[in-house]
């Protein structure tokens, strides 16, 4: 157990509307945000290719497939991933995929390659930005019972930081790190227009 | 020119880009330590629209990490050359364009329209997973009948949209809508 951020996917807004903050020492543009959701597009949204044209795109060798622990998440995501037209594909576990794309962001340059690649959308270049930042949940710098400047920051009510357990309704796509899986379909909070 | 010395190949002299292989990615500019040494502008004004990537040689240390990070790896190298004096400092700025690729959907911008190119070359077989990357060659092949109403088409997704050059997130809108 321990304090986990807490992310209310269906609340979720861009940041020029929400105006999330980070303070993540290492960067000045305020990105951390960014970061976090590109490891959460990864762990949700990306089709997990078999070939993956991303990977095959980055002239760096900064992405790779690395096993995830999370090998359920999968499961849930059958679950909850129904559209206006009920559940959206029913695929058989054998078939998924559990490796999640890894972005080593020492190595990336920012080319972009990788956005243009990918069929399926899963990763654009605000968040592949040059120099990358990463979220690394203010650990270190935070005072008892002070949250983090993202939490407190963030106006759309997304954002909450707390010692739970996920359950049901939620899934610890990272260390740490517990995503609201929205009811009405997982893949509806990160449509432009929802 | 007379030299001092013989130049010995590794010789990191003045950078030189590579106009049939850079595709404007971008990536030098990144990674260039040097302010004002490398930089990059978008002109959505010109006509067409265009990327400008612009080189310095009065700001560059000759550190080579353009050279290191090159997308394409031969975009832009070092070269021999070790006695670039000018008479006239705007002489050492060098400026080159590419043209920009917007989204066919929403008018985002993608990309220069080289880099899609490019990656449909270098994904091979890969690339007919990507429609967009598929276009935009096509196009590059038969620039003359390219008048196929390709503007930006509004909000709502519709399935002609299957045949247009997409920006990320319009492909994922695409993808999950239709
Ligand atoms: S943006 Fe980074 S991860 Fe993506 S292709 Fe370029 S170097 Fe690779
Ligand atoms: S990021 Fe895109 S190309 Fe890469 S594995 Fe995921 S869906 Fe496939
Ligand atoms: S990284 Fe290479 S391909 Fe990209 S803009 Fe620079 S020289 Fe051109
Ligand atoms: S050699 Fe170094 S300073 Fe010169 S353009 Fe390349 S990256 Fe910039």
């Amino acid at each position: 157990m321990g304090m986990k951020l807490i992310i209310d996917l269906a609340k979720c807004k861009p940041q020029e509307e929400s105006g999330v903050q980070c303070s993540y020492k290492h960067h000045p543009l305020n990105k951390g945000f960014d970061s976090l959701m590109e490891l959460i597009r990864f762990a949700l949204i990306c089709r997990r290719c078999e070939v993956a044209p991303c990977v095959n795109a980055c002239p760096q060798g900064a992405l790779e497939k690395v096993p995830s622990e999370k090998g359920g998440l999968m499961d849930k995501m059958l679950l909850v991933s129904t559209g206006p037209r009920g559940v959206l594909g029913k695929v058989p576990k054998d078939n998924f995929h559990t490796d999640i794309i890894k972005r080593a962001n020492m190595l990336c340059t920012g080319c972009g390659s990788c956005a243009i690649a990918c069929p399926f959308g899963t990763i654009y270049t605000d968040l592949i930005q040059f120099p990358s930042s990463e979220c690394d949940l203010c650990k270190g710098r935070l005072e008892p019972g002070e949250k983090p400047l993202c939490v407190t920051s963030c106006e759309d009510g997304s954002l909450d930081y707390q010692d739970v357990h996920a359950d049901d309704g939620t899934e610890e796509v990272l260390e740490d790190i517990v995503v609201k899986l929205p009811g009405s379909g997982l893949w509806e909070p990160f449509l432009k227009n929802k | 020119m007379r030299l001092p010395s013989e130049v010995p190949e590794k010789y990191r002299g003045k950078p030189e880009f590579d106009l049939e292989t850079c595709v404007g990615c971008g990536a030098c500019v990144n990674v260039c330590p040097t302010p004002g040494c490398l930089s990059m502008e978008d002109d959505f004004e010109a006509t067409p629209p265009v990327r400008r990537i612009t080189h310095r040689y009065d700001a560059c240390i000759s550190c080579g990490n353009c050279e290191a990070n090159c997308t394409t790896e031969t975009g832009i190298s070092l070269s021999n050359e070790l006695d670039p004096a000018v008479l006239n400092r705007e002489d050492t700025i060098e400026t080159h364009e590419y043209e920009l690729q917007f989204c066919e959907k929403c008018g985002e911008l993608i990309g220069t329209k080289k880099h899609l190119i490019w990656l449909y070359e270098k994904l091979g077989a890969l690339a007919y997973t990507n429609p967009s990357l598929l276009i935009a060659k096509s196009n590059e092949l038969h620039k003359e009948s390219q008048e196929v109403g390709q503007q930006p088409s509004g909000r709502d997704v519709q399935t002609s949209d299957f045949m247009r050059i997409l920006c990320p997130k319009c492909k994922y809108e695409l993808n999950i809508r239709l």
